[in-house]
């Protein structure tokens, strides 16, 4: 039982265009596959290339509190686990990011002594540097899940690239329909503006879901957040807003070692 | 051909190709209207009413 094998692919977010050679071999040997896929045609993809595949979304929705369904999965999973062989579960976008339900799984299947893989897969923070033309190597980048953010007052640097995502539920921990996200960009507004001035650019983001679309990219000022109209998947990106100081006692001490001949 | 089979030419096109308005201007009016206005949604509606959108009550994962 234990040689078993679960998987764990990211099938990117633009349609097909993402999906890596190696995810796309583990989706069509499997066994079995599971899927949590929130586009209808690399939902109708996997049926097709995999008979064996079942969707999970059913169990996304079942209770009320997310977290109660993130676990409900995971059981779902390992219960699956115990009787394939070869087990794969396919994630939009890359596995482990903003993925509750897979952490939980792996950590459950790791316990029982599967064999477990991850395979990394495109998520839209990659599309989002591609498409803002952003190296976050230079100046550094920092994300938040926007609720996290707040309720943990998580520090951060505005001279470095900030996204925060899943800013269009913000405060929220269960499910709800038709939730008006406006209130929750309110708060969030307030607390940028802490750092930030109301006239400082950000971005509203939506990465391209299908090949030859473009990514939605939105440029407003601050003020104008709670404002402008938010989807499910919008990420907000916020640009530095000062130079980097330069540490002249760590930069001396460099010079002194002739690590930066500058 | 099926959408997904139209989406699936459309990924082994490179940008800009120009094989890719021949693809699109072989589709129906709804998906020329689709790519036109950059509208995924649309396009999603054209397979199915239920995506996570319509019911609002799934948050993506990245």
């Amino acid at each position: 039982m234990s040689c078993n094998t679960l998987v764990v692919v990211g099938t990117g977010i633009k349609f097909m265009s993402h999906l890596t050679t190696e995810a796309k071999v583990c989706i069509e040997k499997a066994d079995k596959v599971l899927y949590l896929i929130n586009e209808p045609f690399m939902q109708e993809w996997i049926k097709s290339i995999n008979p064996s595949s079942e969707s999970l979304d059913a169990l996304y929705t079942k209770y009320i509190d997310r977290d109660d369904n993130y676990k409900l999965i995971s059981e779902f999973v390992l219960k699956n686990l115990e009787s394939t062989k070869l087990l794969c579960l396919a994630i939009y976008g890359h596995p482990t990011y903003l993925a509750q339900p897979v952490i939980y799984s792996v950590n459950s299947a790791l316990k029982k002594g599967f064999n477990v893989f991850i395979l990394p897969g495109i998520s839209s923070i990659d599309c989002l540097f591609a498409d803002l033309g952003i190296d976050p190597g230079t100046g550094g980048y920092q994300s938040f899940e926007a609720t996290d953010f707040l309720i943990y007052n998580r520090a951060y640097n505005s001279s470095c690239h900030l996204v925060l995502w899943q800013i269009s539920v913000i405060g929220l921990k269960k499910i709800a329909k038709n939730y008006n996200p406006k209130k929750g960009l309110d708060i969030l507004t307030s607390h940028l503006n802490l750092k930030y001035p109301l006239s400082h650019p950000v971005f509203l983001y939506e990465a391209s879901q299908y090949p030859s679309l473009k990514a939605n990219i939105k440029k407003i000022q601050l003020r104008d957040l709670s404002k402008s109209n938010i989807s499910r998947i919008t990420t907000l990106y916020i640009p530095p807003k000062q130079e980097k100081k330069i540490n002249q006692k760590i930069l001396k001490i460099f010079r002194s070692l002739n690590i930066n001949d500058n | 051909m099926s959408i997904v089979n139209f989406l699936c030419d459309l990924a082994n096109c490179v940008p800009n190709a120009v094989e890719i308005n021949n693809l699109i201007s072989s589709q129906s009016h709804h998906v020329k209207k689709a790519f036109q206005e950059n509208n995924a949604t649309l396009l999603k509606e054209l397979i199915s009413n239920q995506f996570f959108y319509a019911n609002e009550t799934k948050v993506t994962n990245y």
